[in-house]
């Protein structure tokens, strides 16, 4: 049962209606339409029906602030967050011989040399994977977009990244259809996808 | 030294008090704002369990990077930054095609305690409850760039100024995809049975 799409504009008005800033004339000329049309007369109820129900919000489920805090209990205190993470020390692997199919990876960091605005911290993800066709990385600082990495003569696949100071976690994605979380990560994390996540945190 | 309004001057003293040490100032920020981002999780995503999982890691992630929160500046819209973010990236991953998708699916999604709704007519809270469901089906079918400024909007009960500063766009744009958002949105419902449903649940 599909109502019969009347051509009168009245979108534009309920559109104005629902931000509470439609003006008298505006007001006066919904009114006749309503009254004049039926299908316009529906649209508007189920546009007042829609503000009216996302107004209510859902209650918070029980215990929520609990297992927030629990979690936060097992994270380093901001408060001693100026330390160098572990991550910053962690110098480019000597990805030398390797088994075929063992997958390394290291990260690379120095600090950038003309910061703009916000400084930012130069990464070198790397991956060693000789067998692997592609190794795409994905994470918070690309949006989860995989972007695929370039395969050096040494088997080892890289890309340059940077990243203000923060914290990203991301994966890799081998061959388009594997993730792979980095064994070497000085953290990790569920994926709430079935697998693991490595966390990259950058501080200066 | 600006004087803030104090609901803001409450949570710089909770920063604060976080900053030099004491975790469980943090519980302040979090019992403070957690309706409020897990309504967003969930207006974002259309289930309660996803919801949930995004809005722990926006205060993990918030209380991980609490030292970069520009003292003085407002620390609600900066958690709901990172929110927001946390929604795109789940969207987008789940919206990876099935190859690129992790190969086990997730855990089913916890059921969520529900009380039942005082209605003095059960059939009609029924109804209601469907047409809520098929409002959310039709939100959740929305594109993520229409569906997030409708929500900021409309739930979450934003002003434009606030979402063109949170999204990064300028005014005209908010406008213009709130419009669209929400003309889609009608048109949706009407091909839908909603229409029934929402008409007979009044």
């Amino acid at each position: 049962m599909s109502s019969s799409p009347c051509r009168h504009p009245i979108d534009g008005l309920l559109h104005r209606k629902a931000d509470g800033r439609l003006s008298p004339e505006e007001a006066i000329a919904l009114e006749q339409l309503i009254g004049s049309c039926s299908a316009c007369r529906e649209r508007a109820a189920l546009s007042d029906w829609v503000g009216n129900t996302l107004r209510g919000q859902r209650a918070l489920p029980v215990g929520f602030s609990d297992r927030v805090l629990r979690r936060v209990a097992a994270l380093r205190s901001p408060a001693r967050a100026r330390e160098r993470s572990p991550a910053l020390h962690w110098l480019p692997a000597t990805v030398g011989a390797l088994a075929v199919g063992l997958i390394v990876f290291s990260v690379y960091v120095f600090r950038g040399r003309a910061p703009l605005e916000a400084p930012h911290v130069q990464v070198e993800l790397k991956l060693a994977g000789d067998k692997a066709r592609t190794v795409a990385v994905a994470g918070d600082f690309n949006g989860w977009d995989a972007v695929v990495m370039k395969k050096g003569e040494d088997g080892v696949w890289k890309t340059r990244l940077s990243l203000p100071p923060g914290r990203y976690r991301y994966a890799f994605v081998v061959d388009s259809e594997k993730w792979v979380a980095d064994p070497q990560a000085a953290t990790v994390v569920d994926s709430g996808y079935g697998g693991a996540d490595s966390v990259l945190d950058i501080s200066l | 030294m600006v004087n803030l309004p104090p609901v803001e001057a409450e949570d710089q003293e909770a920063i604060r008090a976080v900053l030099s040490g004491d975790e469980e100032a943090f519980r302040r920020l979090v019992d403070k704002y957690a309706r409020s981002i897990f309504n967003l999780g969930y207006r974002m995503t259309g289930n309660a369990a996803d919801a949930e999982d995004m809005a722990q890691e926006a205060f993990l992630q918030a209380y991980a990077r609490l030292r970069d929160f520009r003292a003085g500046s407002r620390f609600h819209p900066w958690l709901y930054t990172i929110a927001l973010n946390l929604c795109r990236s789940h969207l987008r991953r789940r919206s990876l095609p099935r190859w690129l998708a992790p190969t086990r699916e997730r855990e089913e999604d916890r059921p969520e305690p529900q009380l039942p709704e005082r209605s003095p007519d059960p059939e009609q809270a029924l109804l209601a409850r469907e047409a809520e469901e098929g409002l959310e089906r039709a939100i959740a079918a929305l594109p993520v760039k229409y569906r997030e400024v409708f929500i900021l909007r409309q739930s979450q009960e934003l002003s434009y100024e606030e979402i063109a500063a949170l999204l990064g766009l300028p005014l005209g744009t908010v406008e213009v995809r709130l419009f669209r958002a929400r003309r889609l949105l009608l048109k949706t419902l009407e091909a839908s049975n909603l229409r029934k449903a929402s008409r007979k649940a009044k």
